[in-house]
């Protein structure tokens, strides 16, 4: 465990790092609603919460990686920066009871020295439910990923916020696919992506690359949910969210979580 | 939470704009169980969310009903249009937000109605709940439509459609209301429908508009308004509350997850206003002025940040410098709630140094816009609507403003103001003028982009006002007088901003219309008229087509001018002020001449205040206005 001591910082600050699901009922909440949401909770409950300096003083409180309006998660990862000592499971308790439905703090412990957050950030872990809407009834998934693993690159377009089209190989950044479920002609895969600032996977680019590779094959993605954010060792995938040990039961996803569709 | 609409909104928010207005689940939502109660209550705004949830009324109305055992309040807005086809292609009736309950099995449906122009959304929300529109198609099955708000003291437009209004203050009257709803259904629901209007109508502010009729000449002006049965008011008075600090306001009112048009906690420091603009519909539906005591202003700040966790917080009424602490509750406010980031402001600010100074001290971080409204571009034009703002305010002011550090102004005028000419217009461009002197004097700067905003809205002589009498200017005319605007104002520094005269034309004559216009609206409606306070969703030709299918001209009742001596549409409705008084108004404002606000000088006998128990101007913690001797208003 990290020592106390360590974290607090010389002006008498230290940084916390929460876990935070969004459930159902929250989905459509915009990032920056989230935000929002989460500093109206902070007052609610009085946290001694730092403030930035400046004209406009705003709550430090900084997310790893925005997620996608409809999207629900067990795995958003939360820095808040709070004056004087705070034990992590106090914070997370207090603030819980002051969130409104749908969010939950579900681990806390102390942010790690380094890097910030949502600069550590490189890869994300999905659950994602896939509809294939196609003629051929004996549709083969499996063969399917098959494809998309022998393919040297896939080429996909997106546009980006400018309203630009940009086209770009989507295979690098695709870590890990799995079929975790089926039933009927919707599937669920689970799905390692890169995330962050050196480059960005959505689902949405994910199920069209899929397309491509099954040849124009009719495919929706009809829920997403992100289980994990990861940062990398070494080359390896690491849980950015292994510092923390506080846990809230309560708040664990239940099994019906991840793959509701 | 009804799970077969929840089923189909799963399919249906990933595919509308903004989903988060048909969530529900906000923080400090109340959910209760609908068969534990006795009156089910449905609390509805014809336009979207943001616009509703800034609706302080409601808010007030919310908190009212909830606060009882018996009854529950759930809230609904008008969905947007997009989401609107997708409920209509699948089906799904309008519901509420809290538990997804389809609204037709609510008991009760209130509207509040903010404006004129969103009448045809009262309608179609109607027919998307399934409701039948007109009040005498309802079953006794169907819940009771009923409606409040500063509009509905001139909504005869609405009266085939709603079942009751409730005039004036909603928070004593909407308890008697359930009240009666209750005896009604514990003895069996007698009479039916009709039975309990029949014993609504004797609740004081209470208007069944279907208990009166309406008669017409050749000309379509109205001959007589009466009560067509017993036991029914020949005129109708608009509830007052007393006493604010009687009042337990909410203190846990809903934190909306996205913004909203008023993204912040409204304290109300007191409600009316005599100040006596003479175009203003809510200055005179609303007096007395009645301050809430400053602890109570204070100490309801404090619990709504603590319920809330809002970042700022506005102390609220129709012209808050005018409350008689603001100072010293802002100040201490502001110093207070520093600490937890929390800004305390002012919704508008009068034309003064000493507001632009008071709105300083609080607000040193965001100085960016500042607002104003002189309302006209002269002072014989600013006298003849009782403003009194002066061009020594004016120029005290900005030359406060611009030295405090805002470096941008908005100036609202409204234009097409009874006695108009085109040196007021000349006026406004001098005004705006000036201000960019001021602004170089003071700072020294001569920068090249906007300093001013010069935004000018179409007057509307709103019944109830002094200006009843009066009609809208012509819409060409309005026009024209855009156009001279726009080149008057054309300079580098300052920018024009008009709005559009049709949208105007269209609310004036709903404003001043009789219940001859329900079937223009329903005709509108079923041309797909809604949402006509957005200009980019008015369907001007629709409502010209629907006037000519009924046979009514909308420049009849936009423009006319009517005299003294005739029946108004919404003469049987009593605001408290005399109509003696209001043509004394209308004849002093012809010319130019002013009336103090009778806090500051002496009644001057509107009417309000008079004969009716308890209900005077109070300034908190002590002070009212010198009445007149009893009798006085016979020799006035
Ligand atoms: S009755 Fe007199 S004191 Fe009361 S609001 Fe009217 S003018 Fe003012």
């Amino acid at each position: 465990m990290t020592n106390q001591q360590q974290v607090v910082n010389k002006i008498g600050r230290q940084t916390i790092l929460l876990k935070l699901n969004k459930g159902p009922e929250a989905r459509f909440i915009s990032h920056l609603d989230l935000m929002r949401a989460l500093e109206r909770a902070v007052r609610r409950a009085d946290l001694p919460i730092a403030y930035s300096e400046g004209f406009n003083p705003h709550m430090k409180i900084s997310f790893a990686s925005a997620l996608a309006l409809g999207a629900t998660s067990e795995g958003e990862l939360v820095e808040v920066v709070v004056t004087g000592s705070f034990e992590p499971e106090a914070l997370m308790n207090r603030l819980n009871e002051h969130l409104p439905l749908g969010i939950q703090i579900s681990a806390a412990g102390y942010s790690p020295e380094g890097k910030s957050l949502a600069d550590s950030v490189e890869w994300a872990e999905y659950i994602l439910g896939i509809e294939y809407g196609g003629a051929d009834s004996e549709f083969n998934w499996a063969s399917l990923l098959d494809g998309f693993w022998k393919a040297d690159e896939v080429m996909i377009e997106r546009t980006n916020r400018e309203g630009r089209k940009q086209v770009f190989n989507l295979k690098p950044l695709i870590r890990d696919l799995k079929i975790t479920g089926q039933k009927g002609s919707l599937v669920v895969l689970k799905a390692l992506m890169k995330a962050g600032s050196r480059g960005n996977a959505r689902p949405e680019d994910l199920v069209k690359g899929l397309a491509l590779i099954g040849e124009a094959a009719s495919l929706t993605l009809r829920s997403i949910h992100r289980v994990r954010l990861f940062g990398d060792e070494n080359g390896r995938p690491t849980p950015l969210d292994q510092g923390l040990h506080t846990i809230n039961e309560k708040a664990l996803p239940g099994n019906d979580q991840g793959d509701e569709a | 939470m009804n799970p077969d609409i929840s089923k189909v909104l799963d399919e249906i928010l990933p595919l509308v704009s903004k989903p988060a207005r048909y969530l529900g689940n906000e923080w400090n939502t109340v959910r209760k169980d609908h068969d534990k109660v006795q009156v089910r209550f449905a609390l509805a705004f014809p336009d979207v969310y943001e616009i509703g949830m800034s609706n302080l009324g409601l808010a007030i109305m919310y908190h009212e009903i909830n606060s009882r055992d018996d009854a529950l309040a759930e809230r609904v807005y008008a969905p947007w249009v997009d989401m609107e086809s997708e409920m209509r292609q699948r089906g799904v009736p309008l519901f509420s937000l809290e538990t997804r309950t389809p609204i037709k099995r609510f008991d009760i449906l209130g509207f509040g109605i903010p404006y004129e122009v969103s009448y045809t959304n009262i309608l179609n929300m109607l027919d998307l709940a399934g409701i039948p529109l007109r009040q005498s198609l309802r079953k006794g099955s169907d819940p009771f439509i009923i409606a409040g708000g500063g509009t509905a003291l001139n909504a005869e437009p609405l009266t085939d459609f709603i079942d009751f209004f409730v005039l004036g203050d909603g928070e004593e009257v909407i308890h008697e209301i359930i009240d009666c709803f209750k005896d009604w259904d514990n003895q069996g629901r007698p009479g039916g429908r009709v039975g309990f209007l029949e014993r609504a109508v004797s609740i004081t502010g209470v208007y069944v508009p279907s208990f009166y009729d309406v008669e017409y000449d050749v000309e379509g002006w109205i001959t007589s308004i009466a009560p067509n049965r017993s036991g029914v008011p020949a005129r109708v008075s608009r509830r007052i509350v007393a006493d604010l600090d009687r009042l337990t306001p909410p203190t846990s009112p809903i934190v909306p997850w996205t913004g909203i048009v008023f993204d912040r906690m409204m304290v109300e420091v007191f409600r009316g206003c005599s100040r006596g603009c003479r175009f203003c519909h809510a200055g005179f539906t609303s007096r007395p002025v009645r301050e809430r005591s400053p602890e109570k202003v204070k100490e309801l700040a404090r619990e709504l940040v603590r319920r809330t966790g809002h970042q700022e917080v506005s102390l609220v009424s129709l012209a808050t410098n005018d409350y008689s602490q603001v100072r010293d509750v802002l100040c201490e406010l502001a110093g207070e709630l520093e600490d937890q980031g929390v800004n305390v402001s002012l919704p508008s600010l009068r034309v003064d140094a000493y507001s632009i100074g008071l709105a300083n001290e609080v607000n040193k971080v965001r100085k960016s816009g500042l607002t104003l409204a002189p309302e006209a571009g002269t002072q014989r034009l600013r006298d003849v609507i009782n403003k009194g703002v002066t061009d020594e305010d004016y120029e005290r002011a900005l030359t406060a403003a611009f030295a405090a550090g805002w470096d941008s102004l908005k100036l609202y005028f409204m234009i097409g103001l009874p006695t108009e000419r085109d040196e007021d217009l000349h006026g406004i461009a001098e005004m705006a003028k000036r201000a960019v002197d001021i602004y170089h004097r003071v700072t020294g700067r001569n920068p090249r982009g906007h300093i001013v905003t010069v935004s000018t809205a179409c007057f509307i002589p709103k019944p109830h006002t002094p200006f009843q009498w009066e009609g809208q200017v012509p819409l060409e005319e309005l026009e024209r007088r855009q156009r001279l605007l726009r080149l008057l104002l054309r300079h580098r520094n300052i920018q024009y901003r008009w709005n559009d005269t049709k949208g105007s034309f269209i609310e004036a004559a709903l404003s001043r219309g009789d219940r001859r216009l329900g079937d223009v609206l329903h005709s509108a409606w079923q041309k797909g008229c809604k949402f006509d306070a957005w200009s980019d969703q008015l369907k001007y030709d629709a409502w010209l087509a629907a006037f000519k299918d009924v046979g009514l001209d909308p420049g009849w009742y936009a423009n006319r001018r009517v005299d003294y001596n005739r029946v108004l549409p919404w003469d049987h409705i009593d605001t408290g002020i005399r109509k003696e008084f209001l043509i004394d108004e209308h004849m002093v404002a012809m010319r130019a001449g002013l009336r103090d606000d009778c806090r500051w000088d002496r009644c001057h006998i509107c009417g309000v205040c008079i004969d009716r128990p308890g209900v005077r101007t109070r300034i908190k913690p002590h002070g009212s206005v010198k009445m007149p001797k009893p009798g006085a208003r016979d020799e006035k």
